[in-house]
């Protein structure tokens, strides 16, 4: 017995042991040469093909960013209950200790502020709009009515920047820029992500080139600013004596050296930059085309309002924005300020509205009447709501309202989207009572009906895969169509 | 010794294997299966036979075995177990090669593949320490009798996994799986709720766990409820129990299904919540429902194949795809891995006929076709027709007309066809009659009119005619001319001009501040206008057919006379300090902003400047360029006086103005000069003094406040 026991030990001896552990890794190595990516740390990146992981619902994204967040009770979400209850004190039950911005948090009391606009309801849905929006009320049939956004984010910078980007603090690749990584350019000849700004009178807040940025993705998909003058982008004209042909011989000489630059010292950058200049150059015939709106029909003028002629209005950025996405822009984001209404809000929002609601809804028949509704997915709405009680004095016809992200109302319209109204918000309009939707939410819902699996749109960058969703999202089954 | 030398080499490979078999088990979620090892993999279901009677006999043989120190015996024993081992692992790593062909049901694929795994390990285990445990009987009865339930289970899972879920006990139990139920004849429970309850609760909630006392699996247990009470309650709060658990956060204990457990869909919560709602019927059918119901609307959606059904062909070659593409011509599949692609075509100038042409390879495949703007012919629509599976073409604003539409009528798959914008008849659209799966038709912005769309409707009762907006007998308002000059302040004279964007808009203006109307105010000729001396320029648009537009204004400033020397009594406050006392005469005038840098701010003081001249100066007017802003407490001064002399010791009031004041809010801000007129007088010494309004008015957000007075240039004439 003692015999057997120590010969089992003897048989364990150190060479032993070693030389059945190389037959184990033998067994490992076999194994590792079919998992080839196992170990070269890179496995994701190969679903990017430039193409949507399924078939999409929509090709291209217009996207209304309203800054300044405008104010959904006089808009949107119609609260009678505030009129009832108006100069009252927002009940501690219904606040539930939400924090407030410093614009208020040192107000004495928060009297409920109705809206003094009147509201109707419209279209098939029975969706409530208020008197400012005549023109949205035509099309309701056309949109569906997100009335429970909500955000963490309770002021302008990280609100606007958590909408752009996913994040609430900056760096990371915008909307725009992750839909050109995850998409590819449509049009070869024009950016697959253009931004476009206009300022109402209202009091605005500043948008920054942050906002369009491609964070860590590859600079082509960086947003390309336009300007708001009469030639939307500078420089695109040969200056005299230099004739297409020149231009050519230039460029192809300038790819050569940037080329040896790169063999040098592999920026990718250098490659980026030989890109840009390529498409600049066939940009050169490609945005007169786009942007000459001389041609238009007087009929479009009107249906976008004579302000659609000026430059670097809301509704010449509509036309514009309807004209770059027709011709293959993946991503034409707006940005229009000036909805900041903490005070004199009734006047301010009345400017607001003039300017925006009739290009805006002109935009969605536009697209529509073109057959290009479809497949466009057109999205009008800020970073935040605002408060159902009065920022400064309440007085029968004027009060302010403050930032309020626990509740506010988008739209969303066209391609794979099912018109409607979705979510419900109390009787007070503070708080959500059913069918919330959260920043994320929205996201992975718009890279859904592009087609883009927001789990798997993923780049890796300082040791992690990043998403524009991060690690949350849930795709809004309900106002999928 | 050769008999041993076999042993060893076969439980050398046995182990390899092993540590292959782990490695894989554990990272093998990203294996790229070879070919050759996919038939190895398909040889599971064979191989699989001699570890379970190996292993089997092995077992039965260490429980039974009585004589144990006959050598034959314990030879036969352990060569029963090296290879029922060897077997087990080849099946195993059989098993993980087939594995990866998908297509098997995850949770039990989990089981069984852990189980597999276990039984390889657990036999190779049993033999590397065979001598150890032989010398106890109850260590070899226990090895013996895991392995064999180990075998069991992972047989069991194999089983289910080619046989489906409860294909043992089938024939002993009468339950019977509904596959494919027609809408009209679906149930909402049994059809929608009920496999809802059995995917995700049963696993806990049936006759044998019996979890919370609750059992699920019939209709009366279901309503009994568990030791917490019944499940549902239409008149509670959140409907009762089970919505309540469920709606729980998932970290708390009591939510259901528990947190690592397969949780509910929202889609399922939905049906769950909708079914109670409407009084959790047993026998209802899902078509009893109202037409636009929430349930209904799930339930089609549940019951209805939600993926369209592939197309009909096969996909083009890539390499022919990727020749296709250019600058000027995007040919993609709709998808990763679809068949189907859509064609875009951008640039006017690079657009070719010869360009459709060249798509020949890929016309099975081509499913979407824009040609919008394009300058296609009537002749082209010959070459579009061979797209056999087009189902969406754009042709808005090509130069089609109509004429040779008949061309059309093979494409028999086409759904969406946008003609606006182009010169066909409503006569050519016959041709639309052939083409049975054509349900959007966009017709805006052709010759047809309303009479010709609504024949169209009729015709076409299937077709969703989009006719768009007609702008036509709509008035709309011109915009305000824009006012071009840069100077606003000009020394001698300045030109001006005057625009519109609106092509044939005229434009009417004056210069004595009245409004322009279209008899009388000149018209801008398109040459600029000269202005000489200080005025206000007004202008207006007209066009008939529009209303007139807004008036634009600018005030323009003649210098005049400057000061030598400008002192300000009071210094302004320090966020609005401009340029100091040069501001008031530095001729830029200010913007709308009030933060930009060129206006003096005043609000606890008075603006008192004191202008300076070397040389005594004739002087009879002064006016003031201020900015009133009342959202921003920015208000028309109280009271201006205008003080003169020739030393700042001896001076006499001239003038005392007091603006009129705003008696309400709503305007945005916007600038207006003052001006102060006297009898002409020789003069060293000029001082103004501004005062802010002390108490904002009542209707004021800001009331009782001060109120600011924002000054940006005195012109002297």
């Amino acid at each position: 017995m003692e015999k057997e026991l120590l010969e089992h030990g003897l048989n364990m001896n150190r060479r032993k042991f070693l030389s059945r552990m190389s037959l184990g890794l033998g067994g490992i190595a076999l194994g590792s040469l079919m998992i080839p990516e196992l170990f070269s740390g890179n496995g994701e990146e190969m679903i990017m093909a430039g193409l949507p992981h399924f078939a999409p619902k929509a090709k291209r994204v217009i996207y209304l960013f309203q800054n300044g967040a405008p104010s959904q009770l006089d808009l949107f979400d119609y609260k009678p209950k505030l009129r009832e209850m108006q100069g009252q004190d927002l009940p501690a039950s219904i606040r539930m200790g939400q924090r407030l911005t410093g614009m208020t948090s040192n107000q004495k009391t928060f009297p409920l502020a109705g809206s003094k606009f009147a509201f109707q309801q419209y279209g098939a849905h029975g969706m409530w709009l208020s008197e400012l929006l005549p023109h949205t009320a035509k099309i309701a049939d056309d949109l569906c009515f997100i009335r429970t956004m909500y955000t963490e984010a309770i002021n302008h910078d990280p609100a606007l920047t958590f909408f752009q980007t996913g994040a609430q603090v900056g760096n990371r690749p915008s909307m725009g820029a992750w839909l050109s990584y995850g998409l590819g350019s449509e049009n070869k000849n024009l950016p697959a992500f253009c931004v476009l700004l206009s300022k109402g009178k209202g009091n605005s807040q500043g948008v920054y080139s942050k906002l369009w940025t491609n964070g860590f993705l590859d600079s082509v998909h960086q947003g390309v600013q336009f300007s708001n003058g009469e030639n939307p982008v500078l420089y695109l004209n040969n200056p005299d004596a230099i004739d297409k042909a020149d231009r050519r011989r230039m460029l192809d000489r300038l790819a050569s050296l940037n080329e040896e630059s790169f063999q040098t010292f592999g920026d990718p950058e250098i490659k980026a930059k030989i890109q840009q200049y390529e498409m600049a150059y066939r940009m050169q015939t490609a945005i007169p085309e786009v942007t000459d709106v001389s041609k238009e029909p007087e009929g479009i003028i009107k249906l976008y309002g004579p302000d659609c002629l000026v430059p670097g209005t809301y509704a010449a950025n509509c036309l514009l924005a309807r004209k770059l996405s027709e011709s293959g822009v993946r991503f034409v984001q707006l940005y229009h300020q000036g909805w900041d209404a903490h005070d004199n809000l009734p006047s301010q929002i009345v400017g607001q509205c003039i300017d925006t609601d009739q290009a805006s809804a002109a935009l969605i028949t536009d697209l529509k009447q073109r057959g290009l509704l479809d497949e466009t997915l057109v999205i009008w709405g800020g970073e935040f709501g605002r408060t159902n009680f009065c920022q400064g004095v309440l007085t029968p016809d004027n009060y302010g309202r403050d930032h309020h992200p626990r509740c506010f109302t988008i739209w969303m319209a066209g391609g794979g989207i099912k018109p409607g109204v979705y979510g419900e918000t109390d009787e007070f309009g503070y708080n959500i009572a059913s069918n919330p939707v959260h920043v994320h939410d929205f996201h992975a819902t718009a890279l859904h009906l592009m087609g883009l699996d927001h789990e798997k749109l993923v780049y890796k960058h300082l040791g992690r895969r990043y998403r524009l969703t991060d690690v949350s999202g849930k795709i809004v089954q309900g106002i999928l169509g | 010794m050769t008999q041993t030398n076999w042993k060893a080499i076969f439980f050398n490979l046995c182990f390899a294997l092993n540590s292959l078999l782990l490695f894989l088990a554990f990272f093998g979620a990203k294996m790229v299966v070879p070919t050759v090892l996919q038939v190895a993999g398909r040889l599971h279901p064979l191989v699989l036979h001699f570890p379970i009677v190996l292993l089997l006999f092995a077992g039965v043989w260490a429980l039974c075995q009585r004589n144990k120190d006959n050598p034959l015996v314990s030879m036969l024993g352990e060569s029963l177990l090296l290879s029922a081992a060897v077997s087990g692992v080849l099946t195993a790593l059989a098993g993980i090669f087939l594995s990866k062909e998908g297509g098997y049901s995850e949770d039990t694929l989990f089981w069984h593949k852990w189980s597999g795994v276990a039984v390889s390990m657990i036999s190779m285990g049993w033999y590397s320490f065979r001598e150890a445990i032989r010398l106890s009987e109850s260590l070899s009865r226990i090895i013996a009798g895991i392995s064999l339930i180990t075998l069991m289970v992972a047989g069991h899972y194999g089983a289910t996994l080619t046989h489906g879920e409860n294909y043992l006990f089938a024939p002993a139990s009468n339950e019977k799986q509904p596959l494919d139920i027609p809408l009209e004849e679906a149930l909402i429970y049994a059809h929608l709720v009920r496999p809802i309850l059995k995917e995700k609760c049963m696993g806990c909630h049936n006759s044998a766990k019996l979890k919370g006392e609750l059992n699920m699996e019939t209709e009366a247990l279901l309503l009994k409820g568990g030791k917490n009470g019944v499940l549902w309650d239409n008149t509670a709060d959140q409907l009762g129990l089970l919505l309540q658990r469920v709606h729980l956060s998932p970290d708390e204990k009591e939510h259901m299904p528990p947190k690592g457990k397969s949780q509910l869909t929202e889609e399922e919560i939905n049906i769950l919540y909708h079914w109670i709602k409407n009084g959790a019927s047993f026998s209802k059918k899902v078509v009893e429902l109202p037409e636009n119901d929430t349930l209904r609307l799930l339930a089609i959606s549940r019951l209805k194949p939600v993926e369209e059904p592939p197309y009909p062909f096969a996909p083009a070659d890539e390499a022919t795809i990727e020749k296709l593409n250019n600058d000027y011509r995007v040919v993609a599949p709709l998808a990763l891995n679809s068949p189907a692609l859509s064609v875009d075509f951008y640039g006017v100038a690079a657009f070719n006929s010869a360009h459709l042409n060249e798509l020949e390879p890929v016309k099975e495949q081509v499913v979407s076709l824009n040609l919008n703007k394009m300058p296609v012919k009537d002749e082209d629509l010959r070459s579009i027709a061979m797209f056999s599976n087009l189902r969406k073409l754009n042709l808005a604003f090509t130069r089609i007309t109509g004429a040779t539409m008949n061309e059309l009528k093979v494409l028999q798959s086409l759904r969406s066809l946008s003609l606006s914008g182009t010169s066909v008849k409503g006569t050519d659209l016959e041709a639309l009659s052939s083409l049975t799966e054509l349900s959007a038709l966009f017709l805006w912005n052709t010759s047809l009119s309303e009479q010709d769309i609504s024949a169209l409707k009729q015709r076409f009762p299937k077709i969703n005619i989009e006719s768009g907006y007609k702008g036509a007998g709509i008035v709309a308002k011109l915009n305000a001319p824009i006012i071009e000059g840069e100077e606003q302040v000009f020394s001698s004279s300045t030109k001006v001009k005057l625009k519109n964007f609106i092509q044939g808009a005229v434009l009417h203006y004056t210069l004595d501040g009245s409004e322009p109307d279209s008899l009388n105010s000149p018209i801008f000729s398109g040459d600029s206008i000269s202005i000489e001396k200080s005025c206000q320029l007004s202008a207006k648009a007209f066009l008939p057919g529009w209303i007139s537009s807004e008036v634009s204004k600018r005030s323009f400033y003649k210098t005049g006379i400057l000061p030598d020397s400008i002192v300000l009594l009071y210094p302004p406050n320090p966020q609005y300090k401009g340029e100091g006392p040069k501001t008031l005469a530095n001729k830029k005038i200010g913007e709308t902003d009030f933060r930009s840098n060129k206006w003096l701010g005043y609000k606890e003081t008075n603006l008192e400047a004191l202008l300076l001249f070397r040389k005594p100066t004739i002087l009879s007017s002064v006016s003031f360029s201020t900015l009133i802003d009342i959202g921003s407490y920015i208000m028309p001064a109280a009271e201006i006086q205008v003080w003169g002399g020739n030393d700042p010791q001896h001076l006499v009031l001239l003038k005392k103005l007091n603006p009129q004041q705003p008696t309400k809010l709503g305007m945005p801000g916007y600038k207006i000069g003052f001006n102060c007129s006297f009898e002409a007088k020789k003069l060293s010494v000029l001082k103004v003094i501004v005062k802010p309004v002390k108490k904002l008015p009542s209707w004021h957000p800001g009331k009782g406040e001060m109120g600011w007075v924002f000054v940006d240039e005195i012109f002297l004439e």
